[in-house]
C-alpha cells in the first residue's frame, strides 16, 4: 500500500476547511438557527440587521435561519445522490473494464448513451411525470439525480480498470487462479481509489447544482426548505430586480462555497493522482531569493554556483589544452 | 469497426432512447397522465387539436402498445410533436420561432469559452508557477456557482444597477425581428450579458483540464526533444499544446450536457426567448406535449454536437484512425 | 604543448578507424572539455547530488561510453552539460566548454561554455552541432505528426533557406541512410515498429550534419538482433560522416566495440577512464570489474557471471570517504573515511579513482585488478 502523502499544499486545506464546515452545518444547522425557517411573523423585507443577520424575505421570514437549515437537505440529497451515482458507475465501469467482450460492449453502450443524453432535460423531463408527493422525498429525489449523473464516472472507473487489468499483479492472480470476483475486489478496488475518490466529489458537485436547479424550477416539493428553493421564492417574489440581494446571495454563495471546496478536494486527488501535477518546490519569490531564475523553463536548467564564481561564456581557443 | 461508425452507432441508439423513453415515460408514472392532460385540456383545445396531441402520444389506448409505438413513431416523422397545452400551438412551430435563439446563444457561447478557457489553460500550464495561478481559485469559485445564479447576480449588477447591459429580452422592443442591421446589432447586444455569464461559468472546466494537460506534456519526452532540436520556443509550446488538446475535445460531450443545462436557465433568468424559458413554462403548467417536444430537440441538438466534436477529435488524433478506440 | 598532451595525440589519432580532420593551428582536435561538472536535484538542505566533480574530454569524430548503473548520474551528466534536464535539476558548478568552430573563415576554432549560455545560443548549438537520440524513442517523436514534419521543422528552424523540395529530398536521403524506404515520412510514428522509430531518431540527429551526436541508451528496449544491427548503423554511419559520439549505456558489453574510450560512473562520480579494450581487458577498479562480470559477452571464453554485491546507493546518503566501499570486496580502512580522487594511474593513459591504485596502498592489488594492459590498443577490436 502507497503510504499516504498528507495534503500540504494550500488548495487543498482550504477544500478541506470547506467541506468540513459544511458538513458540520449539515449536522448541526436546524439546531443553530435562531427561528424556524417557516416563521412568517416578523417584518417583510428587512435588510440585514443584528436581529436578522441576512434579513428577512417578502413573507416576513428569517432569511439566516433558511440559510442554515436549507444546508441539510441540500448537502443529504446531494450526498445520497453522488453515493447511489457512485455505485452505479463503480458496478458498471469494473465490470465493464474487467471483463470486458460483449459484457463491455453492452455495457458501455448503456453509458455513453446516458453521457449523451443531456442531464438536465432529461431531469426535468422524469421530474415532471413524479407524482407530486414523491417529490418531497429527498431518496426519491436523489435516486433521479443520481441516473443522470453516474455516466461519467462509470467511462473513467472502466478506463482505469482496463490500464489495471494488465499489470503483472493482476495477471498473477489469475494465474494463482484466484476468481475474478475476488480479484476485482481485492486488487483492482484498491488501487481503484483515488478515481472512486475523486468521481465521487465530481458526482456530488454536479448533483447539489441539479438538486438545486430542480427546486429552483420548482420541480421539488416546496415544504423542504433547501438552497434551491430560497432561490425560488427569491425569484417568484422578483427579489433580483427588487434589489433584495440578501435573500438570494446567501443560498447562492452558500452552494458556490460548498461546491468550491469539493473542487479543490478533487485538486488534490489529482495530484496525488498524477504526482506531475504536485506543487513541485519552491515558489517564485523563493526561487528569487536563491539566485534562481523566477520559472524554470524547459531546456534551460537553471545555473546556481557558489557565491563568487562566474562563468565566461565564450572562451578562446588558447584556453583549451589540445 | 471503424471509430466514427461506432460512435455514429452510439448516437443513432441514444437518439432512439430519447425517442421510446418520452414515449414511455407517461406511461410508466402512477395514474394516467396523458389521460388526465387530455382531460384537462379538453375545454381549450379544438377537436382536431385534441386529436392532434393523442395522436402524438401514440394514439388510441384500445390499441396495443406496440401499435402505439409505431403511431408515435410515425408521428414524429411527419413533425408532429403535438400540440402545446398552454400555448394552443403546434410544438413544432414553438420550437422553431424558440431554437435558433438557444442555439445562437449556447453555440457563441460554448465556442467562446472553449477557446479562451484552452489558451489560458495552456498558458497556465506553460508558465505554472507563475503569479498567472492566481487565476485559478477564482476560476473554480466562478465553476462552482450554480448557471442561474451568476446570471441573476451579473444582471443585477451590470443590468440594473450599472445600465452597463440592457435588461431582459432578446432584442429591443423597439426593432422588429428581420435581417436588418437594427435587429441584428440589438440581438448581439441583449445577447452579451447572457453569453457573458455563460461563458464565466463554464470557462474554469476547459482552464483547469488544459492546465493540467500541458503541465503533464511539458514532462513529455517529445516535448523536450523539440527543445533539443533548437526549435523556436513558440514550436515547442504549440507541440506540447496540440496534443494537450486532446482530452479537452474528447470531453467535449460531457461538458456540452452541462453547458446546455446550465444556459437554459440563463436564460430563464434574462427571458431570453429560447427554449430554457419554454421549458420551464411548460413545467410549471405541466404542457407535457411541449417538455416532451423540447427535451427530444435538446437532445437531438447535443448529439449532433457531440457527433461534430468526434469528427473534430478524430481528424486531430491519428491514433484513433489505425485503431479501434473506447 | 605539453609532451604528454602530444603523446595523449598521437594516441588519440591511432586508435579508432575514423579519418582525423586535417591536423593545423587553426583546427581544433578538442571538441568538448567539461571540467568539475556539479547537479544537484533541489536546492538547500533538500539537495542531493546527482553528478560530483566529473572532468571529461572528447575529440572529433571520437567516440566517449559513459558506462554505470541506473542512478549512477550518466544520464543525468549528459543531459545536464546540454542544459537540458529537467526541474527540478540544477547545475552547481563546473563549466562545459563546446568547439563551435570558427567564427569566420579560416579563423582559430571558437569554444563557448554551454553551461553559461543563454537561450540563443544554446538554440543556435542545437542540432546543428549537437543532437540527442534519446532512451525511448516511443515517446521521443510526437505522436500527432507525420515523420516529414518532424524533418521540416528541423530544416526550417536551421536552415531556412531551403525550399520544400530540397527538404524533401535531404529527408529521403537521411532514411536511406538508416535503411527506411521514403514511405515511412508519410506514417505517424505509432505506425512504425521500435526499431524503426530508433532509426527515424537516428536520421533527425543526423540531419544537419553535427559534431556531436549524444546516444542515450538507445538500444535498451529493443530485441538484441535489431540492438546488433542499429549499432552497426552507428558505427558504419560515424566512419562515413565523422560525427563524435557520446554513448550512454549500462551496458559496458556494448560499449566495448563502439567506443574509443569509457569512462565508469558510480554515485554521481567518475570512478575509472581508460580507452575502451584497455578497460575491457584490464579493468582497475572494483566496480568496473563487477559490471564486466555482470554482462556475458557475445564471444570469448566464457566467465563466472557475478554481479555486484548490495545495491545501488541512495544519493542522499552517500557512504562516507569511496561511495562505493560498502560493496567492494577489496574495501580496506582508507576507503570508508577518505574519498579517492581520480588519478593517472602511473605512466599510463588512463585514471582510476581507487585507494588499490596509489602507490603508497598498504594493501597488494588484487590479480583480477591488475591484468596487464594490451600494449597495442587495436588489438583484438571488434570482428
Amino acid at each position: 500500500m502507497k503510504t499516504l502523502h498528507l495534503p500540504r499544499s494550500p488548495k487543498v486545506l482550504l477544500g478541506l476547511g470547506i467541506t468540513g464546515f459544511f458538513l458540520l452545518l449539515t449536522i448541526v444547522g436546524p439546531y443553530l438557527a435562531p427561528y424556524s425557517p417557516d416563521n412568517t411573523s416578523f417584518a417583510p423585507d428587512l435588510t440585514p440587521s443584528l436581529h436578522h443577520w441576512f434579513g428577512t424575505t417578502s413573507l416576513g421570514q428569517d432569511i439566516f435561519s433558511q440559510t442554515l437549515v436549507g444546508a441539510r437537505a441540500t448537502i443529504v440529497v446531494a450526498l445520497v445522490a453522488g453515493l447511489a451515482a457512485t455505485a452505479l458507475a463503480t458496478i458498471v465501469g469494473v465490470s465493464a473494464g474487467y471483463i470486458g467482450g460483449v459484457t463491455d460492449d453492452g455495457l458501455s453502450l448503456v453509458s455513453n448513451v446516458f453521457l449523451a443524453i443531456p442531464g438536465l432535460p432529461l431531469l426535468i423531463v422524469i421530474d415532471s411525470y413524479l407524482p407530486v408527493n414523491s417529490r418531497s422525498n429527498a431518496f426519491v429525489i436523489g435516486l433521479v439525480i443520481a441516473l443522470t449523473g453516474w455516466a461519467w464516472g462509470a467511462r473513467v472507473l472502466r478506463a482505469q480498470t482496463m490500464s489495471l487489468r494488465n499489470r503483472d499483479f493482476i495477471e498473477a492472480s489469475r494465474i494463482i487462479g484466484e476468481s475474478r470476483w475476488r480479484i476485482m475486489l481485492t486488487e483492482v478496488a484498491p488501487n481503484l481509489l483515488p478515481i472512486l475518490a475523486s468521481s465521487l466529489l465530481f458526482t456530488v458537485l454536479y448533483s447539489i447544482g441539479a438538486y438545486v436547479t430542480l427546486a429552483y424550477i420548482g420541480l421539488t416539493s416546496t415544504s423542504v426548505w433547501n438552497w434551491g428553493t430560497m432561490l425560488f421564492w427569491a425569484q417568484a417574489n422578483n427579489a433580483p430586480l427588487s434589489g433584495e440581494w440578501y435573500w438570494f446571495v446567501p443560498p447562492g454563495v452558500c452552494i458556490a462555497l460548498v461546491g468550491t471546496g469539493l473542487s479543490l478536494l478533487n485538486f488534490g486527488i489529482d495530484e496525488f493522482i498524477n504526482p506531475r501535477l504536485r506543487e513541485s518546490g519552491l515558489t517564485a519569490r523563493q526561487r528569487r531569493r536563491r539566485g534562481l531564475p523566477r520559472r524554470v523553463r524547459l531546456g534551460l536548467t537553471p545555473v546556481l554556483r557558489p557565491a563568487g564564481v562566474k562563468g565566461a561564456a565564450t572562451v578562446t581557443a588558447s584556453k583549451v589544452t589540445s | 469497426m471503424l471509430p466514427i461508425t461506432r460512435r455514429l452507432g452510439v448516437y443513432i441508439v441514444t437518439a432512439w432512447v430519447a425517442v421510446t423513453a418520452n414515449f414511455l415515460l407517461p406511461r410508466l408514472m402512477p395514474g394516467n397522465p396523458i389521460q388526465t392532460l387530455i382531460g384537462k385540456v379538453q375545454s381549450n383545445v379544438t377537436p382536431a387539436e385534441v386529436r392532434a396531441i393523442r395522436l402524438s402520444f401514440g394514439g388510441s389506448f384500445h390499441n396495443s402498445l406496440i401499435h402505439q409505438y409505431f403511431t408515435y413513431l410515425d408521428q414524429l416523422f411527419h413533425g408532429n410533436l403535438g400540440v402545446s397545452i398552454t400555448l394552443s400551438t403546434p410544438v413544432s412551430t414553438i420550437l422553431k420561432g424558440a431554437v435558433p435563439w438557444t442555439v445562437g446563444l449556447i453555440g457563441i457561447s460554448t465556442v467562446l469559452s472553449f477557446f479562451i478557457g484552452t489558451i489560458t489553460g495552456a498558458l497556465l500550464g506553460w508558465t505554472r508557477g507563475s503569479r498567472l495561478d492566481s487565476l485559478i481559485p477564482t476560476a473554480t469559485f466562478f465553476q462552482a456557482v450554480p448557471y442561474f445564479f451568476l446570471g441573476t447576480v451579473m444582471l443585477l449588477i451590470f443590468g440594473s444597477d450599472l445600465h452597463w447591459f440592457p435588461e431582459l429580452g432578446a432584442y429591443s422592443l423597439s426593432v422588429r425581428p428581420s435581417w436588418t442591421w437594427a435587429f441584428v446589432s440589438s440581438a448581439i447586444r441583449y445577447g452579451e450579458l447572457p453569453m457573458i455569464s455563460i461563458v464565466l461559468s463554464s470557462i474554469a472546466g476547459w482552464m483547469l483540464g488544459m492546465r493540467n494537460m500541458m503541465i503533464t506534456m511539458v514532462a513529455e519526452d517529445f516535448v523536450l526533444m523539440s527543445v533539443a532540436m533548437g526549435l523556436p520556443r513558440r514550436k515547442v509550446i504549440m507541440t506540447a499544446a496540440r496534443n494537450a488538446i486532446l482530452p479537452s475535445i474528447a470531453n467535449l460531450s460531457l461538458a456540452i450536457g452541462l453547458v446546455v443545462s446550465g444556459a437554459l436557465l440563463v436564460e430563464l433568468v434574462f427571458n431570453y426567448p429560447g427554449v430554457g424559458d419554454l421549458l420551464l413554462n411548460a413545467v410549471q403548467n405541466e404542457d407535457y406535449p411541449l417538455i416532451q417536444g423540447i427535451f427530444l430537440i435538446i437532445t437531438l441538438a447535443v448529439l449532433g454536437a457531440n457527433l461534430i466534436a468526434d469528427l473534430v477529435y478524430f481528424a486531430l488524433d491519428p491514433r484513433t484512425r489505425t485503431k479501434a478506440t473506447t | 604543448m605539453s609532451t604528454d598532451a602530444l603523446e595523449r595525440r598521437a594516441a588519440a589519432a591511432a586508435i579508432g578507424d575514423a579519418p582525423s580532420a586535417p591536423v593545423g593551428p587553426a583546427v581544433n582536435e578538442r571538441i568538448l572539455e567539461i571540467t568539475d561538472f556539479c547537479v544537484d536535484y533541489g536546492v538547500d538542505a533538500s539537495a542531493v547530488r546527482a553528478v560530483d566533480g566529473v572532468d571529461l574530454h572528447l575529440d572529433r569524430s571520437k567516440v566517449l561510453g559513459v558506462a554505470g548503473e541506473s542512478g549512477s548520474g550518466k544520464s543525468t551528466l549528459v543531459y545536464g552539460f546540454t542544459r537540458l534536464l529537467r526541474a527540478p535539476a540544477v547545475i552547481t558548478g563546473g563549466t562545459a566548454l563546446f568547439n563551435v568552430g570558427p567564427a569566420r573563415e579560416g579563423g582559430a576554432d571558437e569554444f563557448i561554455d554551454l553551461i553559461a549560455a543563454d537561450e540563443a545560443t544554446l538554440r543556435g548549438v542545437r542540432w546543428t552541432q549537437i543532437s540527442v537520440v534519446i532512451q525511448s524513442a516511443l515517446n521521443a517523436l510526437n505522436p500527432v505528426v507525420r515523420v516529414h514534419t518532424l524533418f521540416d521543422q528541423v530544416f526550417k528552424a536551421h536552415r531556412r533557406e531551403m525550399s520544400r523540395a530540397e527538404r524533401r529530398a535531404r529527408a529521403i536521403e537521411l532514411l536511406e541512410l538508416v535503411g527506411l524506404n521514403e514511405d515511412r515520412l508519410q506514417r505517424f510514428p505509432h505506425e512504425l515498429s521500435g526499431g524503426q522509430r530508433q532509426r527515424v531518431m537516428i536520421a533527425l540527429a543526423l540531419a544537419l550534419d553535427p559534431k556531436l551526436v549524444i546516444m542515450d541508451e538507445p538500444t535498451t528496449a529493443l530485441d538484441v538482433v535489431t540492438q546488433r544491427e542499429i549499432l552497426g548503423e552507428l558505427a558504419e554511419l560515424r566512419a562515413r560522416f565523422g560525427f563524435a559520439m557520446i554513448f550512454i549505456t549500462h551496458d559496458l558489453s556494448l560499449l566495448v566495440e563502439l567506443a574509443d574510450e569509457i569512462v565508469v560512473m558510480y554515485a554521481g562520480r567518475l570512478v575509472e577512464r581508460a580507452h575502451a579494450r584497455v578497460l575491457y581487458d584490464a579493468p582497475r577498479h572494483p566496480y568496473t570489474l563487477g559490471l564486466l562480470n555482470s554482462f556475458p559477452p557475445m564471444h570469448g571464453e566464457r566467465r563466472e557471471l557475478t554481479g555486484i554485491a548490495g545495491s545501488p546507493p541512495d544519493l542522499s546518503d552517500l557512504p562516507g570517504g569511496c561511495a562505493f566501499h560498502p560493496r567492494c570486496a577489496y574495501a580496506m580502512g582508507r576507503c570508508a573515511t577518505e574519498r579517492p580522487p581520480l588519478a593517472k594511474l602511473g605512466g599510463e593513459d588512463r585514471y582510476v579513482a581507487c585507494w588499490l591504485h596509489v602507490d603508497d596502498a598498504h594493501a597488494p592489488v588484487p590479480v583480477e585488478l591488475r591484468r596487464a594492459t594490451p600494449t597495442t590498443p587495436s588489438e583484438g577490436s571488434s570482428t
